[in-house]
């Protein structure tokens, strides 16, 4: 082990629990830490402050803040299929044997051999790859791979995520972003007036910058009102109180999402919880209490490893207890900085100086500093941060002009001041105000009922964050329930502090030397604005995307402000007048795998199963996924494909029995006295005159007077019918008749109930069909008692049941809808009759070669776009009454004589299989363009007939007959002679089915 | 020949009861049960009968649905359940199967259709029921808004649901809230695996499928 801690001091931290200590390695270095340190936070303790190579200049990186503002120090954590890229180890909790390892650099963070990117910096400039890697033309792809090797952060695991996930919703009164000063003072006050609080804080302990810094409240350590305000929280039974939570999203109606990291503390998550949770809150009232950011300044490397954001150096010392620096330097442009150096001071370390721009500070703050002993350089400047892989000193320089003056320090705090973290009020489309006076933009009038609040609101006196969050609080709970509440404000000393002086980029030294960064994450520096400006693009959103500054994991946090700062002093307009960009979701990087929730693998979808899936499965069958249903493709034996085992199907159905199940096919429950007008209204042909114990063939047509559907429909007793639907019209036939009910037809005494999950189907078709039924059901099924078109309401094997003869194979056959619970034994049951007789089940694939054989249409042909006479079914259309779709049946286009019809195709030589989705043509030799005569619909090899056929919409349909036509399939490049035949291969009489 | 008369759950063995994430001495934070053998009789009222439906209502099931929506009862016969305008489910327990009872009594008035065989009803009950809820559905299920006698027709992931409040932590306190969720059978072992593994995490027992209220 290296490392132990040198930089911890003895007793500061009081994020600590220093009775666990911890294990973890970083770049397979073992090092310690404890119960409480980030990952960041741990590495400064044991000295280590190269943590990372930058995007494009491979340039040494520490840590740069101590928040999810992070751009410098980001890592891969875990390993195998854990491992995880750009996370900021600001934000990562310290576990036992936490495993980390910089990226993007090779081979090694000490030696990356890439760094020379930096001595060829002015050719990779912004935009540099536009203008380099466009010639010679079509090599862009070759440049590609080595640009994105380079230039890269992490790398995915490229494995599945072997981890669980969810999602949760939660309404509440009010919802509080934000666990620091403000939004616990501002959920204090809601919780005490009864609203319903949810209260969210991204770290693992609430308090924000409370525990950061050092402040008193009622004259006790500002601890000691922090635990007792979060006690009070957690205990109320109104509050929900989150840690470990990002609200990331802010949308429309005070819908604002968040992501929990449940067990990313841990080392391997328990199993039955979930890795991450996404909560999505829907609030009444919401309270942006986010806080703000630190703001770096522009100075020649101003990215040395040692060099961080002044609060975050102080924030390690008061929460963590790391020194960071022996010898610090402060470099600042308003008096807030100053609480670094005293602290730094009063925990026994050096401060070398405090650079401050202003000519003349005099806060109380500045003060205080001066007092220790401190020499505070006033009108100066930090002109260069200077050394390797660690700071090792700065230039200090007189704002005016002079010689630098070298100041020794390994840790240089700088600060350009706070930015409020605006992002999710400005994720709402809420504008922005600049404000002077410190200089930030703060947020505009909320475009939702939203308050934003403390230092998410500019206001960054501690007394006025905890003022102003009691009242917004107060006032949020008074909009959501009405009534008022009283709320006490703890007292704070306020500071005097004196307005910053805004500064952005600081000018180079005398030396000309060093690279100002501007956007850390993604290498941006001021010259790249400078160019960008001097190339015109000067609008903020250009810039954005042309330097691409503010495009990071970080989102510009750190930079965005600078940058348009920048852009600003450039244009000669005030910074207001440059704009900013728009802030989008997320705030900070959300996992893929936590927005896909539960529904991930199996639970992608739901899977829908009949009542005999369990026997299908136990029985071999290969599944084919309709819609959301899963249905038998076929049943194989041994070495059997799919060709093999249908036709080994179909060969026993034809010749002995076959049973399907057909479960799946839409079951509609039709009641009513007005059932039968209802039904000839919606089907095309006749209906108000079916007999009780009978089924009918209906056909159904579009408003447009096209095929809409097709089915049986039984008239079960007098005012009950039972309607059947394609599988996969099921749902829409349903929508339809339910909106003609309603909306229409409401004086019609009809009601209409889906029952396609309370039957289980299946059909028994072939020769023996009746032998194997008439045993187990309790009617007389003969040929006589129930004919061909007959229905019935009876038992099966004692079981509640519901008989149709009826026939889509073409063969005698029944239907029998069983009670669904009893499905799966009245389906073995019907099985092993009907296997003791020679048959067989039969799949998808059997069912269509026979639907086939027989004509039958179904989706392919019934496809939007073929009206009745096209597929054959014109007869049907009623003259005598009015139904949907009637009217527009007669449309000059509907009646052109060379529409596409439906027609049976044979193969000329009779052997070859003609391609589903082929297109016929007349000429398989012509020259393109040719004229395209229709296409082929459904495809199979019929076993009776012993060769290949199909079904095909063809120009003028069968007025073709006989002719010789080419299947073309230009997909593959194949290409069948096929002749026209009528559709209906197979006992076109209906002597087989008819019995 | 051999007569079929036992129900088949769609669910078979896969809702059998088992700990799941309770640690030794630990109490769940929720239980699932499988409600087996139920009948669901819908009642449809045709334009302008409901009242006459509602009154047969409470002639077979021993007291009168709420007639506003997403209102369920208890009746001495079983759940009544609004289900839509003018609609109810009157749910029973084997073998008492309204369903014919009520065709007669409303022969002139409704459509009687009967779903027990089409809907899977699981019983979620306990401290973190809610909880569990608010992970598939976007509805407010606070007690202050879903409370004993509420139901809704709503989502649970991605499977259409049926949530019936049959007892709150005001009606029976100690056992925490209790709901019926009934879905559709042929999405059942989805829906049971989606409901174990967001229980999961709060420590989930899972009880003999069979009928009563379920506790933890």
């Amino acid at each position: 082990m290296i490392g132990d801690q040198l930089r911890r001091h003895p007793t500061l931290g009081g994020a600590l629990d220093r009775s666990k200590a911890l294990r973890f390695s970083f770049d397979g270095q073992r090092y310690s830490g404890f119960q409480g340190d980030t990952l960041a936070s741990a590495l400064l303790a044991n000295g280590v402050t190269l943590l990372g190579r930058s995007f494009k200049y491979h340039r040494p990186r520490g840590v740069m803040s101590i928040g999810s503002e992070e751009s410098n120090a980001l890592a891969e954590l875990r390993t195998g299929a854990r491992r995880e890229p750009n996370t900021r180890m600001t934000q990562i909790e310290l576990f036992q044997g936490l495993e980390a390892q910089s990226q993007n650099r090779w081979p090694s963070l000490n030696l990356d051999l890439l760094s020379i990117n930096g001595l060829v910096a002015p050719f990779l400039a912004a935009g540099f790859y536009y203008k380099t890697f466009m010639r010679p033309r079509g090599f862009w792809e070759k440049y590609e791979y080595f640009i994105r090797r380079a230039a890269g952060l992490g790398r995915a695991s490229g494995e599945a995520d072997p981890d669980r996930y969810e999602r949760i919703h939660r309404h509440c009164d009010i919802l509080v972003t934000g666990a620091g000063a403000a939004g616990l003072a501002a959920a204090k006050s809601a919780m005490q007036a009864g609203a319903r609080v949810a209260i969210l804080d991204e770290r693992e302990a609430p308090g924000g910058w409370l525990r950061f810094d050092r402040n008193l409240i009622e004259g006790a350590p500002a601890t000691v009102w922090l635990d007792e305000t979060v006690a009070a929280l957690r205990a109320a039974d109104n509050v929900t109180f989150l840690t470990r939570t990002t609200a990331f999203g802010y949308y429309d109606h005070n819908l604002i999402t968040a992501v929990e990291r449940v067990q990313d503390h841990r080392a391997v998550p328990d199993p039955h919880k979930p890795r991450q949770r996404i909560w999505t809150f829907r609030a009444k009232q919401v309270i942006l209490a986010t806080g703000a950011v630190e703001q770096p300044l522009a100075f020649a490397d101003n990215d040395r490893p040692g060099v961080m954001l002044a609060g975050a150096l102080r924030g390690y010392l008061n929460a963590y207890g790391v020194m960071a620096g022996h010898k610090a330097v402060i470099f600042s442009n308003n008096d807030h900085a100053y609480r670094t150096a005293l602290d730094l001071i009063d925990a026994g370390g050096a401060i070398e100086a405090v650079v401050d721009v202003r000519p003349s500070p005099a806060g109380d703050l500045v003060r205080a500093v001066r007092d220790r002993g401190v020499r505070v350089y006033t009108d100066s400047i930090v002109s260069h941060a200077k050394g390797g892989h660690a700071l090792q000193a700065c230039d200090v320089t007189p704002r005016g002009g002079g010689r630098p003056e070298t100041i020794e320090c390994d840790a240089l705090g700088m600060s350009g001041g706070w930015n409020p973290a605006v992002h999710l009020h400005s994720q709402t489309g809420a504008k922005l105000d600049w404000r002077d006076d410190p200089g930030c933009f703060v947020p505009a009038t909320a475009k939702w009922p939203c308050v934003s609040v403390g230092a998410a609101n500019g206001d960054f006196q501690l007394a006025d964050c905890l003022a102003n969050g009691s009242e917004a609080g107060a006032q949020a709970a008074k909009a959501s329930m009405g009534g008022t509440t009283a709320t006490a404000v703890p007292g704070v000393r306020a500071f005097r502090e004196e307005r910053p002086h805004p500064i952005w980029e600081v000018p180079l030294g005398p030396d000309r030397r060093g690279k100002r960064f501007v956007d850390f994450q993604n290498d941006v520096t001021v010259e790249d604005v400078e160019l960008a400006h001097r190339e015109g693009f000067v609008s903020v959103e250009h810039l954005k995307r042309y330097t691409t500054m503010g495009m990071a994991t970080d989102q510009g946090k750190t930079s965005n402000i600078a940058g348009l700062a920048i852009m600003a002093r450039l244009r000669d307009k005030p910074i207001p007048e440059v704009g900013t960009t728009t802030f989008r979701p997320p705030f900070t990087p959300v996992s893929i795998g936590a927005i896909a929730g539960q529904e991930r693998g199996q639970h992608f979808q739901p899977l829908r199963r009949t009542s005999m899936d369990d026997w299908h499965a136990e029985n071999g069958a290969v599944f084919q996924n309709v819609g959301l249903w899963r249905r038998p493709h076929y049943y194989p034996h041994a070495q059997e494909d799919v060709d093999d085992a249908s036709r080994r199907e179909v060969t026993a159905t034809r010749g002995a029995v076959g049973v399907c199940d057909v479960t799946t096919l839409g079951k509609i429950d039709v009641q009513g006295p007005d059932a039968a007008e209802f039904l000839n209204r919606i089907y095309a042909n006749g209906f108000a005159k079916l007999p009780v114990g009978k089924a009918r063939y209906g056909l159904m047509l579009r408003e447009d007077g096209m095929v809409f559907d097709d089915g049986v429909t039984s008239r079960l007793g007098e005012t009950r019918y039972l309607m059947t639907t394609t599988t996969g019209n099921a749902g829409p036939v349903m929508a339809k008749l339910e909106f003609y009910l309603q909306t229409v037809w409401p004086e019609l005494r009809v009601r209409i109930t889906s029952v396609t999950e309370q039957w289980a189907g299946f059909s028994v078709a072939g020769p023996k069909a009746r032998e194997v039924l008439q045993d187990v059901i309790d009617i007389d099924i003969s040929d006589g008692a129930f004919p061909f078109m007959a229905a019935a309401e009876c038992r099966f094997a004692g079981a509640p049941a519901r008989l149709f003869r009826i026939s889509f194979s073409g063969e005698r056959a029944y239907e029998v809808n069983v009670a669904a619970d009893h499905g799966a034994e009245a389906w073995a049951l019907t099985v092993a009759k009907a296997q003791a007789l020679g048959g067989s089940v039969y799949g998808l694939e059997s069912l269509g070669t026979m639907r086939i054989e027989k004509g039958h249409v179904a989706g392919t042909e019934i496809n939007g776009q073929t009206t009745a006479d096209d597929l054959g079914l014109g007869g049907m259309l009623s003259s005598k009454k009015e139904f949907i779709g009637k009217a527009m049946t007669g449309r000059p286009a509907y009646l052109a004589p060379d529409r596409q019809k439906l027609v049976g195709l044979r193969p000329v030589d009779g052997a070859t299989w003609i391609k589903a989705g082929a297109q016929l043509i007349e000429d398989g030799a012509a020259a393109p363009p040719v004229q395209m005569l229709g296409h082929v619909t459904a495809v199979a090899f019929s076993p009776e007939l012993n060769t290949p056929i199909a079904l095909a919409l063809l120009s003028g349909g069968m007025a073709r007959a006989g002719a010789a036509l080419e299947a073309a399939y230009p997909l593959t490049g194949e290409s069948v002679r096929v002749r026209v035949v009528s559709p209906h291969f197979l006992d076109p009489e209906g002597t087989r089915m008819h019995g | 020949m051999a007569e079929i008369t036992q129900r088949r759950s769609p669910l078979g063995g896969r809702a059998e009861a088992r700990d799941i994430n309770i640690p030794d001495g630990g109490t769940p934070g929720v239980a699932l049960q499988h409600r087996t053998g139920l009948c669901i009789t819908q009642a449809a009222a045709y334009p302008g009968c409901d009242a006459a439906l509602r009154a047969s209502l409470a002639e077979i099931a021993g007291s009168e649905p709420d007639a506003r929506p997403n209102r369920s009862v208890a009746a001495p016969a079983g759940r009544l359940i609004w289900t839509g305008p003018a609609q109810y489910w009157l749910v029973t327990e084997d073998p008492q199967n309204p369903a014919s009872d009520l065709a007669e009594a409303t022969a002139e008035t409704a459509a009687i259709t009967e779903q027990g065989h089409g809907r899977v009803c699981l019983r979620l009950s306990g401290r973190d029921a809610r909880l569990v809820l608010a992970k598939g559905s976007t509805i407010d299920f606070h007690p202050s808004h879903f409370a004993a006698g509420d139901c809704a027709q709503t989502g649970l992931l991605s499977v259409s649901c049926l949530i019936d409040c049959i007892a709150d932590e005001d009606s029976a306190p100690g056992v925490g809230p209790v709901f019926d969720l009934y879905s559709a059978r042929s999405t059942a072992e989805h829906f049971l695996e989606w409901a174990i593994e967001a229980a999961a995490p709060h420590g989930c027992r899972i009880l003999t499928p069979g009928s009563g209220i379920a506790a933890p």
